[in-house]
């Protein structure tokens, strides 16, 4: 077999590869654009979700610095939302060995709800824990906080459920709060009226 | 099995034996890619042994021979196309506990229909054991791999190999043993498990 008939073949066989790669390509791309399609959808609802849902429900980063904070908790905790996103969650609690045990479990000797592991992995929200929330300099409130933990894919999810008595109007808000992946949590609050 | 390691394969014929061994290898090999194959397809492993056989036919050279040379020319070239994966790691021991635990986890995160191999790894009186398995019979790969990768980092270690299960080459116990260590295999009974 002549030298150009054996570069002949190779180059069939480079062609064929790569028109295969290209149609791979060109499967993976168009599964791209769908989950991205998907998620998008997903998260404008989740957005729209946590945006008009009655309680008030707190996202914030491992740093304890508020990601997510809707329209319910601005109106809980009387301040708008530009003026609590990006800043750091202490400011809606009265500082408290017990605030920053609720809102940051880990650093806390025992963390809360520690053995109420379920068979699934998950664990129910227990141990809630007084806090005060903070309204500004005068306005104060009763807030109860409590951690649930599921073990999620990249490590512990933890959520928080809180309860919260209004003292002036009495009337009770519960808390639970999103997740934290093992890197930030989140608070959230819900009107139990 | 992943494309990568037919292309590499093919690369190595050819730049090790040359064209004319490399198109005698795939034309009488009776695989149904005939040698087309893209790095990121999948394809049958069935196909890689029925190369390698051929291959074997070619220059007389024993399929574990051959693919052990594989494996070590393989090795090569996922430190020159991944070399993401061997920062920070200066020793073997460290490095192939990785492949499971790191590796192997960012290989599924791209290809999830990836049919990996397992590496189960143990250490027991500073030595290293690998326990592979697998649904091909490529135990010779796996330890050629070890052996480059023992190279690479210039551990001063032999590798050990115990055949396990069908001794069929799907399972297979690597021990990496220092050179300085007293110990002669079958492993010491305080080290199984």
């Amino acid at each position: 077999m002549s030298e150009i008939t054996l570069w002949q073949r190779r180059f069939d066989r480079e062609r064929r590869a790569r028109k295969e790669a290209e149609t791979l390509l060109e499967e993976k791309s168009r599964e791209t654009f769908e989950a991205n399609q998907r998620l998008r959808e997903q998260a404008e609802q989740t957005r729209a979700i946590v945006e008009t849902a009655a309680e008030g429900i707190i996202g914030y980063n491992q740093n304890g610095i508020v990601r997510t904070f809707n329209a319910a908790a601005a109106e809980i905790f009387q301040r708008p939302q530009e003026e609590i996103i990006g800043t750091a969650i202490g400011k809606l609690f009265e500082n408290g060995e017990a605030a920053s045990r609720a809102l940051f479990p880990r650093t806390s000797k025992r963390p809360l709800n520690e053995d109420a592991t379920s068979p699934s992995g998950s664990r129910s929200p227990t141990d809630a824990v007084e806090v005060e929330g903070a309204r500004g300099p005068h306005g104060r409130f009763a807030c109860e906080l409590a951690v649930s933990r599921v073990d999620g894919q990249n490590g512990p999810l933890f959520t928080r459920l809180g309860s919260r008595f209004d003292s002036p109007q009495k009337t009770r808000i519960k808390a639970p709060t999103g997740t934290e992946n093992g890197i930030g949590g989140s608070v959230g609050c819900w009107n139990r009226t | 099995m992943k494309g990568i390691v037919f292309t590499e394969l093919i690369e190595m014929v050819e730049e090790d034996l040359g064209i004319v061994i490399a198109d005698r290898m795939i034309s009488h090999s009776g695989t149904q890619h005939q040698g087309a194959y893209t790095a990121v397809g999948t394809y049958d492993h069935g196909e890689l042994i029925r190369l390698v056989m051929s291959l074997s036919r070619e220059t007389a050279i024993p399929v574990p021979d051959l693919v052990r040379v594989f494996g070590k020319h393989l090795f090569k070239r996922f430190v020159a196309l991944y070399p993401q994966f061997f920062v920070g790691v200066d020793v073997a021991v460290s490095f192939l506990p990785l492949i499971e635990s790191y590796i192997h986890v960012e290989v599924r995160k791209l290809y999830p229909d990836a049919e990996l191999p397992t590496f189960e790894c143990s250490e027991c009186e500073g030595v290293l054991s690998m326990t592979y398995q697998s649904n091909g019979p490529f135990a010779d790969l796996a330890e050629g791999l070890i052996l480059a990768c023992a190279d690479h980092f210039g551990d001063p270690i032999r590798v050990e190999r115990e055949e396990r299960g069908l001794e069929d080459g799907t399972h297979a116990a690597f021990h990496l043993v220092p050179h300085s260590h007293p110990m002669h295999l079958p492993v010491e009974p305080a080290c199984q498990k």
